[in-house]
């Protein structure tokens, strides 16, 4: 309901931006994930689905076990197995990688729903778990005024998902594995012939980006929420692949992308009910940014050029 | 070209070991702001909550907690009386010093069981947050090791790449399986 006695200037604050960066660590793990996959030369569509795989698994171990890093690092694997699915279809079998990724996809809006149902007698949501990922204080910054509400105090994987863009940086950039991925990903053929095998490196990549997107799932069921629910990514997988095509396949201008779509999320949230704006067209505002986005808001992305393209090894 | 390993892993190593004195210092934290909650608890339960009322029931004692209601002014003059022999037989029981007395020692004996509880709680949350963390972190890095020292060896060839990811997913098995199959320079 409309709330006048709320102002718009109430909800534009420091809050904001500090949910804004909450909401955008799944999509920034996911991202990442993205990023590792395309840079190889594997379109990786099936982040969303990885994504929810990641929360189930991450929800219902950490249930189970009573310990959320358990659910965590089950989420993780299992983040990691889905993908490589991907990866058998997609580098081994050739099959189209869009569609490979869209049957993920499809098989993550069912496959937890009937084992929620034999497991707990529900298809839409798992039992809350005991015992959550910690909030970190950091000891000095949380009794610094501004920055204590934007940096002083998070779950242990907004810090991690923060970290994981320079490592990525320095793994796709100055490391000898980042240079083999970026062949691999740009001329496979020429990545062969100075003796790499193109097969592993793209199996890697695509193994990486659903270990992140995993983590980035298990994110909203055991750190951001306390349980599974359907549909608990909401699209956020896709909205990750934007950010990636956003951030040019970089992983700084990603981390922005991800940023912008976090607080733009947190912003509907925020503005539900103090404009008088029905609550559905509100919830739409991200997507919609996300669609002006990719019609070419900030100029063409530059793709790896063997992106989405099987390739064949030489015998 | 010499690279500089050092640098860079020092680098690297710097973050993680920042968060980990960040998880260590927010539990901490944690167990503190549980210890103030429970003085926060026990100050309030010290408090006097009839406060407001102390005037009135030194009042009610002496003539009867029914005559400080005026119900009925004329009937007042012939009810106070009786209402105060009957208040003054219940007041002189002393309910307040009873009542007080009890309520000390059952709130003392609940707070420190609430304590307790608490203390029992977070140490026992500390353990499973330190250990899982410790065992995530163990595992991502066992992993990436696994696949660096695997990278050259007979297992790296032996089997093809799809079942070396998933080695590598289960990379304890992985390590198991390495004796078995020696050691080769590509």
């Amino acid at each position: 309901m409309f709330d006048p006695r709320v102002s718009m200037w109430e909800v534009l604050d420091l809050e904001l931006i500090a949910s804004g960066l909450r909401l955008s660590t799944p999509l920034i793990l996911a991202a990442l994930g993205g990023l590792f996959s395309e840079r190889a030369g594997v379109v990786n569509i099936a982040l969303d689905g990885i994504m929810i795989f990641g929360a189930f698994t991450g929800a219902v171990v950490a249930y189970e076990t009573s310990n959320p890093w358990l659910g965590l690092l089950a989420a993780l694997l299992l983040g990691g197995l889905v993908a490589h699915v991907h990866g058998i279809a997609s580098i081994r079998y050739q099959a189209d990688q869009v569609v490979s990724g869209t049957a993920i996809n499809l098989l993550a809006i069912g496959v937890p729903a009937v084992i929620a149902n034999a497991l707990y007698n529900s298809t839409t949501v798992t039992p809350n778990i005991e015992l959550m990922l910690p909030i970190i204080h950091i000891p000095i910054i949380s009794s610094i005024p501004i920055l204590s509400t934007l940096i002083g105090k998070y779950s242990v994987l907004v810090f991690f998902a923060f970290a994981m863009v320079p490592l990525t940086w320095f793994v796709i950039y100055k490391t000898s594995f980042g240079l083999r991925l970026r062949a691999v990903g740009e001329n496979p053929e020429a990545a062969e012939t100075a003796g790499i095998n193109v097969y592993l490196m793209r199996y890697y990549a695509v193994w990486i980006s659903g270990l992140l997107a995993g983590l980035g799932g298990a994110f909203l069921s055991i750190a951001h929420g306390s349980s599974y629910v359907n549909n608990i990514s909401a699209g956020r997988g896709f909205i990750a692949l934007a950010a990636l095509i956003f951030g040019r396949y970089t992983p700084k201008l990603t981390l922005l992308g991800c940023m912008m779509f976090g607080i733009a999320d947190a912003f509907q949230i925020r503005v539900q009910g103090v404009i008088p704006i029905p609550v559905q067209i509100i919830q739409m505002f991200p997507y919609i940014l996300t669609m002006i986005v990719l019609a070419g808001l900030i100029g063409r992305a530059q793709v790896p050029a063997a992106d989405g393209i099987p390739y064949t090894q030489e015998k | 070209m010499k690279k500089q390993p050092t640098k860079h892993s020092l680098l690297i190593l710097l973050p993680a070991i920042l968060f980990c004195l960040a998880v260590v210092l927010s539990t901490g934290n944690t167990v503190s702001a549980a210890e103030k909650d429970v003085s926060a608890t026990s100050d309030l339960s010290k408090m006097n909550w009839d406060e407001e009322e102390s005037s009135e029931e030194s009042q009610s004692k002496e003539n009867g907690a029914l005559s400080t209601v005026n119900w009925d002014e004329e009937e007042d003059t012939e009810d106070e009386p009786e209402a105060g022999k009957e208040g003054s037989n219940l007041t002189a029981v002393g309910w307040e010093d009873e009542d007080t007395g009890d309520d000390n020692e059952s709130t003392e004996g609940l707070q420190t069981l609430k304590q307790e509880d608490i203390d029992k709680l977070e140490s026992r949350e500390r353990l499973i947050h330190i250990s899982g963390f410790l065992l995530f972190i163990g595992y991502i890095i066992g992993g990436i090791l696994t696949a660096f020292i695997t990278r050259n060896r007979k297992i790296a060839l032996a089997y093809p790449p799809e079942l070396l990811i998933l080695l590598h997913t289960v990379w304890p098995l992985e390590l198991f399986l390495l004796p078995f199959f020696g050691k080769t320079n590509r």
